[in-house]
């Protein structure tokens, strides 16, 4: 390790945000907190409309004429998908089928022990308005380090791959799912996403730990915990019940969360997930009841495209399967759902995961030289490549040095254009919110503050347009992410043993769409891993993986003061060592016809 | 910077150097600029061979070969998209391809960028060349009757160019005047700040959508923009990264440009060398085979060269 990088990683130990505090959010509709027993009273009960229209339904719409995701569609999407875990903890066990009515009789097991749309919804809210309210990270422990029973949950999901919905449903079923991509895996469509093409080489796809040619998983089952002990509880009850099933366990593995302020950091340093698109819909007709929170005053000329400054508002559709969908060229109007799917399979959503290790040594190693190279400040050159400082403060709002004050607020940390001057935004009445006092973003359609190539500018860039279309395209390609960290992290630790640094660590990538080739690997291949898409300027030099005919070389361009530097890369930071592609079903389908109802 | 003088598309030589042609080829560029039109904003899209620019940057716009309005249309079924591909007369990107098969197998697909205004250009000014780069290009079967019906001007739809081969475009809105068109159109509202504000955007191609949106933001930022030397379109690269051999090894590369230069490509040949042992149509790309072009169109990235500048009023 050179010693520019051991002073990095030492400084990064304090990257933390400043958290908003004494903040009161607007009061959401009471609604009922779906239970299990609740849920299995009320499937069948559908509020929203199905295109074969075979239920018992009443098409309802908010005023805004998004869907309305009533207490019986609530309960049967899965808490995972909508609106996500994000828990501190998170066991991910990939398992194999066995004798199939065994596996049948496990998930009718199971199916009461998912997690419900509403029910992670209403913790999710609770949670959120006490933690702006107390200004602290996890309102779930108190003072004296206990933790708060009401602010506490363990929550599980599962899905399954397009093989164990062959053997459970049957091909004929299963051959109703569009997704060319989930029927193929993800082992198939490996190369295709930069994977190596050499058996010989790290991140080939034969020596993955899970979801290589000879190791693919059919079941995904995730629990998910405030506490590592009830975290530990639900996961033997998983594997004992699988394992009495005849199932087997490929690979069990656990991901926190980073400690202290490096929470909700990945292993490089740097905040992670701060961008998700809020997703269109409600819960009834009463305003305030949204699924995702609206924040902007009806003033505010984006009010309609955005929840909170920064956060598109997204069609339901591109994360659950006949749904209305993102229309490609009107972000305001939906766009007809999907009906390359299974009736069974409605309000699922596919989830892709990706065990993606990462070499923090190696990108400090090379951040250092390359800033060096190009006078830069090793942290502020990584900085810009990432297009966020380690807190997570977005360099468009502060091009020169890290803000924790920036990072820490919620209606600022992701409030920033690309192309123009940065608007302030009309928010709706935020008791105890001072306002947006930060710098505003500055045009940068030259990029020079965020290069092209930059990790957030490739992934999502915003208000450009792109090879494929204006802004309102990008909405189509957005998923939401749902990763967390495994292995011991190695930054914020100053003197680290040998075997610290040798240790393994990395993102456990998982994230859910509807379609995975026209968001993920649209995405990946196409703007991640290209030199010049979504705009000319290199590849994604966090995550970009390129593979030609076994050079893995890759280039990004530094836009340095006397001009642009093109900078070489060849050894890769992040390898793929195991995933594959599964779809979360609908609850009612796992104790429905995956169970052999 | 200095005032441009338009050269070719690639800075080819179809015809001596010094001959009428290119002075002739400068004059039809400058026709299809119009001088200082106001894009929107405080920008202005400048004629570079009149005006000149301080330079500040330049920009490269880039989009995919593969026509968007197909994939929009065929969300769900990217294999329908394929199938509609085929046809040149949807190929609405700027770049149109042509594929060649024994039997259901794919042996060669040759793309082009080339403009019908070139074609008619060259052979304006010499006949004899346009034939002999067709007989180089596509066939030596060409006659002079297929491309001079009955004498005449030349005919840009004649058999070699569309049944029966790939020149230079064919589809309807595929020309240089439609690329500088687009450059120089407005922002339809006049008011937007913003890209979200420029939504919703009704044109369907990747494109349109790239050089307008591009170049109305540069325009709202002050700066004036016009097309660099040489004004036309290119195929700037292709991705076969992935792409696999029968024997599920990496494919070589098969690519060849014929005319242009690599990174701004007029006219690009996919073929397998026969030393190979298999064809076009036997590669997989992510696990499928290719069995149109458009698979491979949709790896094809295809620009356009533009100055961003600051101009004196």
């Amino acid at each position: 390790m050179k010693r520019t990088t051991a002073v990095v990683l030492a400084g990064l130990a304090s990257a933390g945000a400043e958290l908003l505090a004494g903040v009161e959010l607007p009061g959401a509709a009471a609604d009922v907190v779906g239970g299990p027993g609740e849920r299995a009273a009320r499937v069948g009960e559908r509020e929203v409309a199905a295109p074969g229209g075979g239920l018992t339904e009443v098409a309802r719409m908010t005023a805004l004429g998004e869907p309305v995701y009533g207490r019986a569609a609530g309960n049967d999407i899965q808490g995972a998908v909508v609106p996500g875990f994000n828990k501190d903890h998170q066991q991910l066990v990939f398992l194999r089928l066995g004798e199939v009515e065994g596996a049948r009789a496990w998930l009718r097991w199971l199916a009461p022990r998912i997690a419900t749309m509403n029910e992670v919804l209403d913790f999710r809210r609770a949670f959120r308005a006490a933690r702006l309210r107390l200004g602290v990270r996890d309102p779930g422990v108190s003072g004296t380090g206990v933790r708060v029973p009401e602010l506490t949950a363990t929550w599980t999901s599962v899905a399954f791959s397009y093989t164990a919905i062959e053997l459970l449903a049957g091909p004929v079923e299963a051959g109703r799912f569009g997704d060319r991509s989930f029927r193929q895996g993800l082992a198939a469509r490996s190369t295709y996403l930069g994977d190596p093409a050499d058996p010989a080489r790290p991140g080939h796809r034969e020596r993955w730990v899970v979801g290589g040619p000879q190791n693919e998983a059919e079941m995904l089952v995730t629990v998910a915990a405030d506490a590592v002990d009830d975290l530990e509880t639900a996961v033997a009850a998983v594997i004992s019940t699988a394992s009495e099933h005849g199932l087997t366990v490929l690979l069990s593995e656990r991901g926190d969360t980073l400690p202290g302020q490096l929470a909700g950091h990945e292993h490089f340093g740097f905040k992670d997930g701060i961008s998700q698109p809020g997703i269109r819909g409600a819960r009834s007709t009463v305003s305030g009841d949204e699924i995702t929170p609206r924040y902007l005053a009806a003033d505010d000329p984006h009010a309609a495209l955005f929840g909170k400054p920064g956060q598109p508002l997204v069609w339901p559709g591109q994360f659950l399967l006949g749904e209305p969908r993102q229309d490609p060229q009107d972000p305001k109007v939906p766009a007809p759902a999907s009906t390359a799917f299974p009736q069974w399979a409605r309000l699922g959503s596919y989830v892709v995961v990706r065990r993606l290790a990462q070499d923090v040594v190696g990108f400090w190693d090379w951040m250092g030289s390359a800033a060096a190279a190009v006078d830069v400040d090793p942290v502020a050159f990584a900085s810009a490549l990432v297009g966020r400082w380690p807190s997570g403060a977005p360099v468009m709002r502060s091009p020169h040095h890290d803000d924790p004050a920036l990072a820490g607020d919620d209606f600022a940390s992701n409030h920033f254009l690309f192309q123009d001057d940065t608007r302030p935004s009309s928010l709706v009445p935020l008791a105890g919110y001072a306002g947006d006092s930060h710098r505003a973003a500055a045009a940068d359609v030259l990029a020079r503050v965020c290069p092209h190539a930059a990790h957030i500018r490739k992934v999502n860039p915003r208000d450009s347009a792109t090879d494929f279309g204006a802004p309102a395209d990008t909405l189509t390609r957005l998923m939401l992410r749902r990763g967390i960290p495994y292995g011991p992290p190695l930054v914020g630790v100053s003197d680290p043993s040998p075997q610290l640094v040798e240790a393994e660590r990395g993102l456990l990538f998982v994230a859910c769409m509807s379609s995975i080739e026209d968001q993920f690997e649209f995405v990946s291949r196409r703007w991640v891993n290209s030199v010049d898409q979504p705009n000319a300027g290199g590849v994604d030099p966090v995550i970009g993986q390129v593979d030609r005919a076994g050079q893995r070389g890759r280039e990004v361009v530094w836009p340095a003061a006397s001009g642009d530097v093109t900078l070489r890369l060849d050894a890769d930071f992040v390898t793929p060592t195991g995933g594959g592609y599964f779809f979360a079903p609908p609850i009612s389908a796992v104790d429905g016809i995956l169970a052999g109802a | 910077m200095a005032l441009l003088t338009f050269d070719t598309p690639g800075h080819v030589r179809d015809l001596p150097q010094g001959a009428p042609f290119y002075g002739e080829w400068h004059r039809t560029v400058e026709r299809l600029i119009g001088t200082s039109i106001a894009v929107s904003g405080r920008g202005r899209y400048v004629d570079p061979s009149r005006r000149d620019v301080e330079l500040v940057g330049r920009r490269l716009y880039t989009w995919t070969g593969f026509p968007r309005p197909l994939l929009v249309e065929h969300r769900d079924d990217r294999r329908a998209a394929w199938v509609a591909g085929e046809s040149r007369d949807v190929q609405i990107e700027y770049l149109e391809w042509r594929v060649e098969r024994a039997g259901d197998t794919i042996t060669r697909i040759t793309f082009t960028t080339e403009t019908p205004e070139y074609w008619k250009a060259l052979a304006a000014a010499d006949r004899g060349r346009v034939l002999r780069l067709y007989r180089e290009l596509v066939s030596p079967e060409v006659r002079e009757g297929d491309l001079f019906p009955g004498g005449a001007a030349y005919d840009p739809l004649n058999r070699w160019n569309t049944t029966d081969g790939i020149v230079h475009y064919v589809m309807r809105i595929n020309s240089l005047r439609d690329l500088l068109g687009v450059s120089q159109e407005s922002e339809p509202t006049r008011r937007a700040r913003d890209g979200y504000d420029a939504l919703p955007y009704k044109r369907r191609t990747g494109a349109d959508a790239r050089l307008n949106l591009d170049i109305w933001a540069l325009s709202r930022r002050g700066y004036a923009v016009s097309t660099d030397d040489t004004p036309g379109l290119y195929i700037a690269g292709w991705d076969d990264t992935g792409w696999e051999k029968p024997d599920g090894t990496p494919v070589g590369g098969y690519w060849r440009v014929v005319r242009g230069r690599p990174g701004a490509a007029l006219r690009v040949v996919y073929e397998v060398p026969e030393s190979e042992g298999f064809a076009v149509g036997d590669i997989r790309i992510g696990g499928r085979r290719i069995e149109f072009g458009g698979q491979v169109a949709e790896h094809v990235t295809v620009s356009a060269h533009g100055l961003v500048g600051r101009s004196p009023r």
